[in-house]
C-alpha cells in the first residue's frame, strides 16, 4: 500500500510541473525526480527481494534430503468413447503419449526446481547425488528425461556434444507387473477385491445416478461407474487441451459436474488405511530407508530422489500422508518431501510441499494432519511405519 | 548405355528386390571407466578418472551418438522420418552406463525434426528406454537366477575338458594372483584384469612393470575365451540366450504375418560385452575377440521380391569405429538364411520356455518329492490303519464283552474290584 501512495504522490506533481516548461528551476526538479526514481528503484528492488527471496533460490542451511514425486506432462487421450466425434483423430505419436506441450511442462518444472534448490542441488549432475525412478509408461520415462534435461544441463566439462546442451542421465524403472514402487501396478489380490467392493459401493451412491444417466445417454455406452467418468473426464480434458471443440452435450457436465466423481475415482485406489498399506506401503518403505540413511549418515551423498509417476500415485501419497480432501493433480503436479536438520537441537524435521501444476512459482507448504508444525522426523517415521506392511506379498495374499 | 544397364541391374539387385522389414539391434555400451580395479592397482583412486567407476564417459556418449547416426542412416527406409513410438522399442539393462548409452544413441538416431521439435534451443527429444532390474532380467542382463542353468554350469566347470584347458593357464593365473593381490582362478577373473589393464592403457596410464610380460598378448586369449564359457553347452546356451533370440524371432514372425503398417520395425537392446559375447557364442559366431565398446549385432528380416521369401541376415560390427559391419555366415545356411531354415537351425535356442525350465523345474522336483512323501505317508497311514483296525477289532470285541457284562450285572462284577482297590 505504501508503495502505491508513493507512486501517486510522485506522479501528480510531476505531471503538473511538466506543464510549466522552460524554467530555470528545471534542473533542481529533475534532480528531485531522479532521486525519487532512484529511491523507488531501490525500494522496489528491496521489496522484490523480500517477496522473491522466499522462493528463489531457496536459502536453507538445514536442508539435507529432497524427495520429489511428480506426475507426467500433458498427454494425448488414453481411450475413446462410443459417440466420440474424434474417435479417428490422428493423434501425434498415438494414444496416451506425452505431447510437446507436456515435454515443455516438465522442462519448465525441472527449471523451477533447479532455481528453487540452486543452493542445495549441485549444478553438475553426479550419479551419486541423485537417483531417479519412473513408471515404465513411455510418457513417464519421457517426462523424467525432460525434467532432468532442465535440472542438469551439462556443465562445460560435461558437454559431450558441441551442439546439444543435454546429457544422458539414467532413469530406472520396473515393468508394470513388477512395479510396486512408482506406478504401483504390481498385482495384489487383497487390494483388488477391497477396491472393487469399495468401487461398487460408491457407484451405488444415488447422488451420481443422474450424471451416470446423462453420460450413458450421450456417450452411447454404459457409464455407471466413477471409473468410467474418470476415463471420460481425462479424455475430454486431453481433447480440449489439443484445441478440439468438444460436443455440445459436454457443456452441462464437463468439467464441473464430472470433477467430483473423477477425483473420487483417483482417490479410491488409496481410499482407506488398508488400501494405502497395499498401494503406497512399498514406496513409503523406500522413503523411510532414504530418510533413515540420511539421518544416520549412512548415505550422505545421495540427497535427491525423483519419482516420475501418474496422477493416482500423487493422490495415493497425498492420502497416505493424511489428507482426506479429494485432489486433482494437473500435469506435472508434484509433492515434495524435505528433510531438515536443526543442528543446535540435534533433531530432524520433515516438511511437505505441493505444486498442483508446473506453473506454480512457490510450492505450497502443507501441514501434515498427523503431525505438529514442525513435524519431527520421529513422528513422521512413526506415521509411515503404520502404513508399511512387514510382508507385502503375504498381506496381499498373492 | 551398357554401363547404365549394369548399374541399374546392380542397384535393383541391392535395393530394389530386397527390403528390410524388421531389425533387431544389440549393442554394447560405450567407453567407460574400470568397474572394480584390482587391489594393487596404482590407478585405483577414483578421483584420477573423469567419472565414477563403471560409468559412461563423454567419449562413450559420443561413440554412441555416432553409432545412432549410422543406424539411422542404415534404417532410413525402414523407419518414418520422425520418431514413431510404435515403430521402435528400446530396452536396456538396468545399469547406468547402458541406460545412458541408449539415450545418447537415440539422440543421434532421432534428432527432432518438424513437429518433433519441442524446444528450439535444444535439438534433442526424450525417447523412452525400458528396463528391468538385473536380478529379474533373463532377457538382456541374463542374470536372473536359474537352477537348471546353475546345475549345468556346475557340471561343465567340473568336466575334464574344461579343467584340462584351464590348466594350461595355471602359471599365468598364479602370476596374476601374486601381483594383483586377488585370487585369479578362472577365465572370468583373467578377463577382469585384462579389461582393467586395457582401459588404463587406453587412458595412457602407465601400467606396472609386472604387466609387460603378459599384457596384452598372453592375457588376451584366455580373457576373451571367457565370453564363450557362459554358453558352453547346448543347455547353457538355450537358457542364457534363448529368451532374447526367441523374442527377436517372434517379432520377425509378427512382421511376416502382420502386413499392417503399424507393426514394430526396430528393437534396440542396450547391453554389455557379456550380452554380445553370449549371443555370438551361443549362435556359433564367436571368433575369440573380446567385444569392443559399441560392438553391435544386427539381425535383419529381409523380404526378397524375386523369390517372394523371407530371410534372416546377421551382421556384426566388431569395432568401436564407425565401419561397415561384417555379414556373418550362418552355419549351414549362409549369409542370407531363409527364415524357416533359420528357425530349424536355432530351434535349440528358440524353443526355450525359460520360466518353466528354470522355475518349474524346481517346483516339479519339489512336487515329485512331495508326491513321493505323500505316497509314503499314505502307505504308512494305510498300514497303520489296517494294523490298528485289527488291534482295535480285537480290543473292541474284548471291550464289548466287558460292556455287555457291565450292562447286565455291572455292580456285582465291578464293585468287588473297586472295593479291593480301595
Amino acid at each position: 500500500m505504501e508503495y502505491d501512495n508513493d507512486e501517486n504522490t510522485w506522479r501528480r506533481p510531476s505531471s503538473l510541473k511538466l506543464e510549466q516548461t522552460a524554467c530555470h528551476t528545471t534542473p533542481r526538479r529533475s534532480t528531485t525526480i531522479a532521486v525519487v526514481v532512484l529511491g523507488l528503484a531501490v525500494l522496489s528492488c528491496l521489496l522484490g527481494y523480500c517477496v522473491l527471496s522466499e522462493s528463489l533460490p531457496y536459502e536453507s542451511k538445514t536442508l539435507r534430503l529432497v524427495i520429489i514425486l511428480f506426475r507426467h506432462g500433458a498427454r494425448t487421450p488414453v481411450n475413446s468413447y462410443k459417440s466420440d466425434p474424434f474417435k479417428n483423430y490422428q493423434w501425434p505419436d498415438g494414444l496416451g503419449s506425452l505431447t510437446n506441450a507436456g515435454k515443455l511442462q516438465l522442462y519448465e518444472l525441472g527449471k523451477k526446481y533447479r532455481n528453487y534448490y540452486a543452493n542445495f542441488i549441485p549444478e553438475e549432475y553426479y550419479e551419486k547425488d541423485v537417483y531417479i525412478k519412473s513408471s515404465d509408461k513411455s510418457r513417464c520415462l519421457m517426462s523424467a528425461y525432460t525434467f532432468l534435461a532442465a535440472l542438469y544441463p551439462p556443465s562445460e566439462r560435461q558437454l559431450w556434444h558441441p551442439e546439444i546442451p543435454w546429457q544422458p542421465i539414467p532413469v530406472h524403472s520396473l515393468p508394470k507387473h513388477l512395479d510396486d514402487i512408482v506406478a504401483q501396478t504390481k498385482p495384489c489380490k487383497v487390494w483388488k477385491s477391497m477396491y472393487q467392493e469399495l468401487l461398487d459401493e460408491k457407484n451405488a451412491d444415488p447422488k451420481f445416478a443422474e450424471l451416470f444417466d446423462y453420460l450413458s445417454k450421450h456417450t452411447n455406452q454404459s457409464m455407471r461407474s466413477v471409473l468410467d467418468v474418470d476415463f471420460l473426464y481425462s479424455t475430454l480434458l486431453a481433447q480440449q487441451d489439443a484445441g478440439l471443440k468438444l460436443p455440445e452435450w459436454t457443456k452441462n457436465v464437463f468439467p464441473n459436474k464430472m470433477r467430483t466423481p473423477f477425483m473420487l475415482s483417483l482417490a479410491l485406489l488409496s481410499y482407506n488405511k488398508t488400501l494405502q498399506r497395499l498401494k503406497v506401503g512399498p514406496i513409503l518403505a523406500e522413503i523411510k530407508i532414504n530418510l533413515q540413511e540420511t539421518v544416520n549418515r549412512a548415505n550422505s551423498d545421495r540427497s535427491l530422489f525423483l519419482y516420475s509417476g501418474h496422477d493416482v500415485n500423487v493422490v495415493a501419497l497425498w492420502r497416505a500422508l493424511g489428507y482426506e480432501e479429494l485432489l486433482e493433480p494437473e500435469y506435472g503436479a508434484s509433492l515434495v518431501l524435505e528433510l531438515h536438520e536443526e543442528v543446535e537441537q540435534d533433531s530432524f524435521f520433515v516438511k511437505l510441499f505441493y505444486r498442483n501444476n508446473t506453473k506454480v512459482e512457490i510450492p505450497m507448504e502443507l501441514n501434515m494432519p498427523f503431525c505438529d508444525d514442525p513435524c519431527t522426523y520421529k513422528r513422521f517415521i512413526q506415521h509411515i511405519e503404520s502404513l508399511i506392511p512387514a510382508d507385502w506379498e503375504a498381506e496381499c495374499q498373492n | 548405355m551398357f554401363l547404365y544397364f549394369c548399374l541399374f541391374i546392380l542397384l535393383s539387385k541391392s535395393f530394389g528386390e530386397e527390403r528390410i522389414k524388421y531389425a533387431a539391434v544389440i549393442y554394447r555400451h560405450g567407453d567407460r571407466t574400470p568397474v572394480d580395479p584390482y587391489p594393487t592397482d596404482p590407478w585405483r583412486n577414483e578421483s584420477l578418472w573423469p567419472v565414477r567407476f563403471g560409468e559412461l564417459t563423454n567419449i562413450g556418449k559420443m561413440q554412441h551418438y555416432a553409432l545412432g547416426k549410422w543406424l539411422r542412416n542404415r534404417y532410413a527406409n525402414l523407419l518414418s522420418n520422425q520418431f514413431d513410438p510404435k515403430e521402435v522399442y528400446v530396452r536396456s539393462t538396468d545399469v547406468d552406463r547402458t541406460l545412458m548409452s541408449a539415450q545418447a544413441n537415440l539422440a543421434g538416431m532421432f534428432p527432432p525434426t518438424g513437429k518433433g521439435v519441442w524446444d528450439e534451443d535444444l535439438l534433442w527429444q526424450p525417447i523412452p528406454v525400458h528396463t528391468k532390474p538385473e536380478r529379474d532380467d533373463e532377457l538382456l542382463a541374463m542374470k536372473r537366477n536359474c537352477i537348471a542353468y546353475n546345475k549345468e554350469k556346475e557340471q561343465y566347470l567340473h568336466s575334464k575338458a574344461y579343467k584340462d584347458r584351464l590348466s594350461k593357464y595355471q602359471n599365468l593365473m598364479d602370476y596374476l594372483t601374486t601381483y594383483t593381490g586377488k585370487e585369479i582362478r578362472d577365465y572370468q577373473d583373467m578377463e577382469d584384469i585384462y579389461n582393467n589393464l586395457f582401459i588404463e592403457n587406453l587412458y595412457n596410464f602407465t601400467l606396472p612393470n609386472w604387466t609387460h610380460s603378459i599384457f596384452p598378448d598372453k592375457l588376451r586369449e584366455p580373457s576373451c575365451y571367457s565370453f564363450s564359457t557362459s554358453t558352453a553347452t547346448p543347455l547353457m546356451a538355450r537358457l542364457m540366450v534363448g529368451p532374447l533370440l526367441k523374442q527377436i524371432v517372434n517379432k520377425m514372425l509378427d512382421s511376416i504375418s502382420n502386413e499392417t503398417k503399424s507393426a514394430l520395425k526396430l528393437s534396440i537392446y542396450s547391453g554389455h560385452d557379456f550380452t554380445i559375447g553370449n549371443i555370438l557364442s551361443a549362435m556359433g559366431f564367436y571368433d575369440g575377440n573380446c567385444p569392443p565398446y559399441t560392438a553391435t549385432i544386427l539381425m535383419e528380416l529381409i523380404y526378397d521380391n524375386s523369390t517372394a521369401g523371407h530371410y534372416v541376415r546377421i551382421l556384426y560390427r566388431n569395432s568401436t569405429e564407425i565401419v561397415e559391419p561384417n555379414t556373418l555366415l550362418i552355419p549351414y545356411c549362409g549369409k542370407k538364411c531363409p527364415i524357416n531354415r533359420f528357425l530349424k537351425l536355432y530351434d535349440n535356442l528358440i524353443s526355450v520356455n525359460w520360466e518353466y525350465e528354470c522355475e518349474k523345474k524346481f517346483t516339479s522336483i519339489f512336487g515329485i518329492s512331495l508326491l513321493i512323501g505323500l505316497g509314503l505317508f499314505f502307505a504308512i497311514y494305510v498300514v497303520h490303519k489296517i494294523h490298528f483296525a485289527r488291534v482295535y477289532k480285537i480290543h473292541r470285541s474284548k471291550f464289548d464283552y466287558v460292556n455287555i457284562n457291565n450292562k447286565t450285572n455291572s455292580s456285582k462284577l465291578i464293585s468287588p474290584e473297586i472295593e479291593g482297590n480301595l
